[in-house]
């Protein structure tokens, strides 16, 4: 998919992903991946000024964990964050019933 | 082993880029901590170590556009620096406009022409001037927290230099090496800390950095002759001023139009 599509798209994708419990920048772009079935497959850089972004906006929080041997930083959601989402979840789904039904070429309206 | 210098070398680029920033050392741990998985995870489907290297790496996208990506979202937790950042294209044009206003005054207000010189056009050139030196000094705060996500020394310092630069105009504007040569100092010293992320065009922050400090030799010359001879060197002086406000116009004006124009698209960009 041209991601020229994502944009606009990114931070609902990424608070949805977060939502599921804390995850690290890599673990949002597998689930953005495997998720969407290799359809959303992003320059990985640019997805840490989402996430950075949405933490900025008080919509994220993260923690500081290790693995491997290396710090690894956890994003989760804030009650903000899950606020947003379901607002942001609702409007998108109200938007593509709208445009589903202008795809479906329903018959033109009858008056009386 | 060659393919660990691999990451090492896009660390160390990507380190320097964000270098400026209170939080660089999260940051480059939060993109080894990404690189390194990601190339362990190639490693363990059979990737040999150097090719899962290269092709994390790939897949990241290039140091110097991710680094610029994410220092363009301000420092979590500066309330100030987010402020500055949206509004500094404002401020920019409002500065870029007083110093349309200032420089016109500063020729006047400093010379015979239209009319002989009077107090009083001196006295407004030099409140001009200062205000002028005040709205700069903001902008160059602005740039600064841009830059570097967050308050430090280099900025309270480039700040007081600029307050100070504004309080030599008020007080004796004629002397013009003692307001320039602050201006100069704090322009100058913005320029090269924020030259990474600036948002004006390289051009004329190139010849800014390279024009202001010719002025303010110039303002220099002008004074010491005006000292020592008691002649005042109109043709100078208005070089000076001139020099120095159509430097500063076109740069504020540049920054102004450049930020104008990203306003709104402060949404990362999917490569």
């Amino acid at each position: 998919m041209n991601s020229e599509a994502l944009k606009g798209h990114l931070d609902l994708l990424v608070l949805a992903i977060v939502a599921d419990g804390p995850v690290h920048g890599y673990g949002v772009i597998e689930s953005l991946k495997d998720r969407s079935a290799g359809s959303f497959d992003l320059a990985e850089g640019t997805v840490y000024p989402v996430l950075h972004r949405l933490e900025r906006a008080g919509l994220l929080v993260h923690e500081w964990s290790e693995a491997s041997g290396r710090r690894r930083k956890l994003y989760r959601l804030t009650e903000a964050g899950r606020a947003r989402l379901t607002a942001q979840r609702a409007d998108w789904r109200e938007f593509v019933a709208a445009v589903e039904s202008i795809l479906r070429r329903s018959p033109w309206p009858q008056t009386a | 082993m060659a393919a660990d210098s691999l990451i090492d070398e896009y660390l160390a680029v990507f380190a320097e880029r964000v270098a400026g920033r209170r939080d660089h050392a999260d940051l480059v741990d939060e993109v080894a901590d990404h690189l390194h998985t990601a190339s362990e995870r190639l490693e363990l489907l059979g990737v040999d170590p150097e090719t899962a290297q290269r092709r994390a790496l790939a897949r990241f996208g290039e140091p110097r556009l991710v680094a610029g990506l994410i220092t363009s979202v301000p420092t979590k937790g500066n309330v100030m620096s987010l402020f500055l950042s949206r509004r500094l294209g404002a401020l920019s044009a409002v500065t870029a406009a007083l110093w349309v206003v200032a420089t016109v005054a500063g020729v006047f207000g400093n010379s015979e022409i239209a009319g002989g010189w009077t107090p009083e056009r001196y006295l407004l050139s030099s409140v001009l001037i200062a205000l002028a030196c005040l709205a700069t000094t903001g902008v160059l705060v602005g740039m600064n927290l841009r830059a570097t996500g967050g308050l430090d020394a280099a900025i309270v310092t480039i700040a007081a230099v600029g307050v100070l630069s504004a309080v030599a105009a008020a007080l004796l504007s004629w002397v013009t090496v003692g307001w320039m040569t602050p201006l100069t100092v704090a322009v100058v010293w913005t320029l090269v800390r924020a030259r990474r992320n600036h948002a004006g065009s390289r051009v004329f922050t190139t010849i800014t950095l390279v024009g202001l400090p010719l002025v303010a030799v110039g303002a220099g010359i002008a004074n010491v002759v005006a000292f020592t001879t008691d002649v005042w060197l109109d043709p100078i002086a208005w070089t000076t001023f001139l020099g120095l406000g159509v430097l500063l116009v076109a740069a504020f004006a540049d920054v102004s139009v450049r930020l104008g124009r990203h306003r709104g698209a402060d949404r990362a960009v999917v490569a």
